[in-house]
């Protein structure tokens, strides 16, 4: 299956822990930034934050995506696809 | 002139949505109707998503907490970007694992990744309670928006009572191809009313720009912008954003019928795209917040100082009644599209995972009848809950997030980790609902970490418990876990070979 950090910790996955990043971002770093001050263009600094950390979001998954397919898991997928549409409608 | 506009675009689109429901029917198999024969294209797929994106939760929920309370508001930013960093890993798990063992409930994946029934029955059981506090979320708003429509002439509980026989009767009518057609037409809609709405805020409140609202009401409310918000003594404070924000995440994919989703698409790779772009629609919270904060400088006082009715009070204050009405009318497909989407994944689950293994051999026929008269008893229930619960929509999502976020410890657990048995899942649930629901628990957590979300403690004593109880327990059949975990990497051998 090759997928996630957690898979049996494939070590070609490691790239995958970017997904973390938001987390870090969004949610580690929330009470730091709460005491930042400064308002850009008349912005609360935390919303700010946010905003971007949501844009950071789809970057960073975006690149994960990229290098997923570099790393050949849409090829493995559609060899998944294949070795299970002959027995749509059975349960296996 | 207002409940005229709400008459047409509520007709308007139940016919379109039933005609589509017709036109598009192609088969008649459980696996068509409700995981769409598992061949949504990348299109449809992501309408399906975003259509969880503007909720009336969003609309209402969070534009109230911004009226209310400033800051906490910003947990809304959290929750989608969040929700689709983890989707991106454990989406396109959730849609193999589908498609290995022709799944259809989030039940099913339980029973065969656990080889245990029993579990199905259970988390059936428990997905159907967290589901029917979801559809509480729709009721409430609904009762809100038959309030505005009718300019208030109707009691709450009557306006609530309304809104759960229109929400039985638009699930009957409609059907679950027809629902999603209402829900892609409510997204159109929604924009233009956010666009009408945030182009023209600032006029209606004496600010210079729709940025000015910002400064406006930091100058008025100082530290409005920042945790904890508007109050000071409130406890929602940045380390209750980031508890319920990571709360929300985790337990997002293990709704019912967002874990459903995932078994719908068409490959791995739609649900990975999906996820790329997904976020950035979450952006739109920030108009929300915008005309949260309008509310609060334009000094709106909804009745009874409800937080979830401050926007619907603000716009019928301040904008035409052709707008109210767009407003009024958007609002009704708000509330009436996701809440017959949660009913109809409520009755299929009761059907097929509780009714069926203790009544083995009923006919389909049998299995639909089943299902409409469940889903009729679950809408009771939330008309029920939402006449005697009293609570902000962001109270009652934390809510819900919390009962489901029970299951998230053997979904993740069940994808991660071999060893982690169905007697492990239960005792987890037993532990976790203990941490969750018992007085002495709720006050133990409300003294010792009060700015803490409990779901978030309650998840992670669940986990412990499941892994503890895992190693003492005998592993599940080779078979099942190869649902979770790849054991031979057989599909991944046929590609490279």
């Amino acid at each position: 299956m090759a997928q996630g950090p957690g898979t049996g910790g494939s070590p070609r996955h490691t790239y995958r822990w970017l997904l973390a990043v938001p987390f870090v971002w969004q949610a580690g770093l929330a009470p730091v930034v709460n005491g930042v001050m400064w308002a850009p263009f008349g912005l609360p600094f935390p919303m700010l934050w946010q905003l971007a950390g949501i844009v950071l979001t789809s970057v960073l998954i975006a690149i994960v995506f990229r290098l997923d397919r570099a790393h050949g898991v849409e090829l493995e997928e559609a060899a998944f696809i294949a070795a299970t549409s002959g027995s749509a409608g059975e349960p296996r | 002139m207002k409940l005229a506009i709400v008459v047409v675009i509520l007709l308007a689109t139940l016919t379109g949505a039933v005609g589509y429901g017709r036109r598009t029917r192609k088969g008649h198999t459980l696996s068509d109707w409700a995981v769409g024969g598992r061949s949504l294209g990348a299109i449809i797929f992501w309408f399906m998503n975003a259509g969880e994106v503007y909720t009336t939760f969003a609309v209402l929920g969070i534009s109230g907490y911004a009226w209310a309370l400033g800051a906490p508001a910003y947990l809304a930013f959290c929750s989608v970007s969040m929700s689709y960093a983890i989707g991106y890993w454990l989406m396109p798990k959730i849609w193999r694992a589908g498609r290995t063992r022709q799944l259809v409930t989030q039940a099913d994946f339980f029973a065969a990744r656990y080889d245990a029934t029993w579990l199905g029955v259970l988390t059936g059981v428990i997905g159907i309670a967290s589901l029917i506090v979801y559809v509480q979320i729709q009721l409430v708003s609904l009762g809100l928006i038959v309030q505005l429509t009718l300019d208030d002439l109707i009691s709450t509980q009557t306006a609530t009572l309304i809104a759960g026989l229109l929400m039985i009767t638009f699930v009957f009518v409609a059907g679950i191809r027809s629902a999603a057609f209402a829900a892609g037409v409510k997204d159109v809609l929604m924009i233009v009313v956010v666009v009408l709405l945030s182009a023209t805020v600032a006029g209606k409140v004496g600010a210079a720009s729709m940025l000015d609202i910002f400064r406006m009401a930091e100058v008025q409310h100082p530290g409005i912008g920042r945790f904890p918000g508007l109050d000071p003594t409130s406890p929602t404070t940045a380390i209750w954003l980031m508890t319920s924000s990571i709360n929300i995440a985790l337990g997002n994919w293990v709704f019912p019928h967002l874990f459903q989703m995932s078994y719908t698409a068409q490959s791995a790779t739609a649900i990975r795209r999906n996820a790329i772009w997904q976020p950035l629609y979450s952006l739109a919270y920030f108009f929300i917040i915008l005309l949260g904060f309008a509310a609060l400088l334009a000094g709106t006082h909804p009745p009874g100082n409800n937080l979830n009715a401050a926007l619907l009070q603000f716009i019928s204050q301040r904008y035409s009644a052709p707008i109210v009405g767009l407003v009024a009318g958007t609002g009704f497909l708000l509330a009436l599209a996701p809440g017959a989407l949660l009913l109809l994944t409520a009755g299929s689950i009761f059907s097929r995972n509780v009714v069926a293994p203790i009544l083995p051999g009923l006919k389909d026929a049998t299995f639909l009848v089943i299902s409409r008269g469940a889903l009729t008893v679950f809408a009771a229930i939330a008309v029920w809950l939402s006449i005697s619960q009293k609570g902000s929509l962001v109270k009652i999502l934390l809510d819900a997030y919390s009962a489901i976020g029970m299951l998230a410890p053997g979904v993740f657990l069940g994808f991660i980790w071999k060893r982690t048995t169905a007697t492990g899942v239960l005792a987890g649930l037993v532990a976790g609902f203990i941490a969750l629901l018992a007085p002495f628990a709720a006050h133990y957590w409300d003294a010792v970490a009060p700015q803490c979300e409990p779901g978030l403690i309650a998840m992670a004593i669940n986990a412990a418990t499941v892994v503890l109880v895992s190693l003492a327990t005998p592993l599940p059949g080779r078979h099942a876990m190869s649902l979770g975990v790849a054991l031979e990497r057989a599909a991944s051998e046929q590609s490279t070979v």
